[in-house]
């Protein structure tokens, strides 16, 4: 298969060739366009549930879920959707993957990390990518709640990285069955300082005013907490993460909060089915040698990367709604994880 | 980051039409950006089209390009117009937009932020006033049969404060189209 290298089994019925859309080969095209693009509607409302995730502080997050029938609701799998950063529930690649698993017969939570979808009054912290805790209370609340017997988790980008360091931490643990990643942002450091690389100045600076706009927020309403002035301004993503993440959420600076938060450490540990999804011409994702090793020598991982996608975007040469090539590959993925077509 | 808006209305002052032979509507076709070549070759401005013309964006585009004015420096410029009433219909709209959008870019500092010894948090492209400026440029505009005002947005950035001149327009375009997507059009109008 031309544009999917390092598939252990050569090439596995749930995978397709992803051909890129014409005109469509560049990576920040491919992004950019990926982000725009809108998804099928969702066929159902769904419900919003706060989560407590933390009964130190009462930090909690808010979930958007769409569950079957009660009588099907426990048996059938349970997919929970955690965003990259600076997005949301409401993100349109979410949003996608939402509209394919609800069709798909899944159980659906859309998950948003904290403060995200204007939550800054549930949790008197900032995010970042070290809380894989928070995606693991959520599994235990609705699993305890529903008797859910199994989970998967789908992780895009910063929620990727979230949902691999816990599926590394819990190792073989029920109800998890099954992890899917796209753009996982696994190497945390690289990650960020390629972000401040000419080329990538668009999305640093989007993410900057975002993160920078939201400790504001978390200011105002904190003011014991957080100052509301840093000295000078700041210039990347890893000058942001240096002055505040590490200040702020116990880390000793950085390098530390990169190095501790990252999935890179434990991905040899994962015990479920996991399917990690890149592109070659990702703008910002870099991916460490010793992490490339540590993910292809694991066997429960299906890693797969192509030649072309951009960052979560996969836009391929598919008619109407299939031009969502990884969206549509990881439900399949999870299909063939499970053995079974639900719904369909 | 510096933003600024003007008049240019009679006399030779170029006048905006739409749609034009050539246009490409990408509000209801956004995967035609690939057949515009100023954005496939300068992904930010291609970013920029698609915000602008996205689902819940108050405007429309018309004419777009990009230009090396002197070595080290790039120009962008883009034609706005209103969704609503495809143009604005009396000029002191579009300045009522110009000059909200202006302050939306560059807002003024917090009374609490102007104390001696307080510094504003700030992104630091937002410092360097001679890397990237925005001008809003009221004109006016021929749309859909409509006779009104629209408005045309230069973008302007040399390497002083960056890498390259493409790496200190982007931060600016990126600024322009968060400025105006959470709240609608500044200015309190819809253009019609």
């Amino acid at each position: 298969m031309e544009s999917v290298a390092d598939i252990r089994t050569g090439s596995p019925d749930w995978l397709t060739e992803f051909v890129p859309r014409r005109g469509l080969s560049n990576g920040h095209l491919q992004t950019i366009v990926g982000n725009f693009l809108p998804r099928p509607p969702l066929q159902t409302e769904g419900t919003a549930e706060q989560v407590e995730v933390d009964p130190l502080d009462g930090s909690r997050v808010l979930c958007h879920c769409h569950w079957q029938p009660q009588q099907d609701r426990a048996d059938r799998l349970t997919l929970i959707l955690v965003h990259g950063l600076e997005g949301s529930s409401n993100s349109r690649y979410i949003l996608g993957v939402a509209a394919r698993a609800w069709a798909a017969g899944f159980n659906v939570v859309r998950m948003n990390m904290r403060n995200c979808c204007d939550t800054d009054e549930l949790t008197p912290t900032l995010y970042h990518s070290g809380l894989s805790g928070d995606v693991g209370a959520v599994i235990d609340h609705f699993a305890a709640r529903f008797e859910l017997e199994k989970i998967a988790l789908v992780g895009y980008s910063m929620g990727g990285n979230l949902v691999l360091k816990l599926a590394g931490e819990w190792g073989s643990r029920p109800p998890l069955v099954a992890v899917a990643t796209v753009c996982p942002v696994i190497d945390l450091a690289p990650g960020a300082d390629s972000l401040h690389e000419p080329a990538n100045r668009m999305y640093e600076y989007r993410f900057l005013r975002g993160l920078v706009r939201r400790y504001r927020r978390k200011a105002v309403l904190h003011p014991d907490r957080y100052l509301a002035d840093i000295q000078g301004p700041v210039r990347s993503l890893r000058e942001f993460d240096n002055r505040i993440v590490a200040r702020y959420c116990g880390f000793r600076d950085a390098d530390d909060y990169y190095y501790r938060a990252a999935a890179a450490r434990v991905v040899h540990s994962i015990a479920v089915p996991t399917l990690v999804l890149l592109a070659k011409d990702d703008p910002f994702i870099r991916l460490l040698p010793e992490t490339r090793a540590r993910l292809q020598a694991n066997p429960h991982i299906s890693f797969v990367e192509t030649e072309h996608g951009g960052h979560c975007a996969f836009l391929s040469r598919d008619p109407g709604d299939e031009i969502h090539w990884a969206e549509a590959t990881l439900i399949r993925y999870l299909q063939s994880v499970i053995g079974t077509q639900l719904g369909s | 980051m510096e933003a600024d808006w003007e008049v240019e209305v009679g006399g030779s002052a170029p006048v905006i039409e739409a749609p034009w032979p050539g246009f490409i509507d990408l509000r209801s076709e956004p995967l035609r950006i690939i057949e515009i070549a100023e954005a496939t070759d300068f992904p930010p401005l291609a970013d920029l089209l698609l915000a602008l013309n996205a689902a819940g964006s108050p405007l429309w585009t018309s004419k777009c390009d990009v230009w090396e004015p002197e070595p080290g420096a790039l120009g962008c410029y883009v034609d706005l117009l209103p969704l609503r009433g495809s143009v604005f219909p009396e000029w002191g709209r579009a300045e009522a937009f110009c000059r909200g959008l202006v302050e939306r870019i560059i807002p003024r500092a917090p009374a609490a932020e102007k104390q001696p010894g307080r510094h504003p948090i700030l992104i630091a492209e937002d410092r360097c006033k001679s890397s990237a400026s925005i001008m809003l440029v009221v004109r006016r505009a021929i749309a859909r049969q409509c006779d009104g005002f629209g408005v045309t947005a230069y973008f302007s950035a040399d390497a002083h404060c960056s890498p390259d001149a493409a790496s200190a327009l982007a931060p600016a375009m990126v600024a322009f189209s968060n400025a105006l997507a959470s709240r609608g059009l500044p200015g309190g109008t819809d253009g019609s």
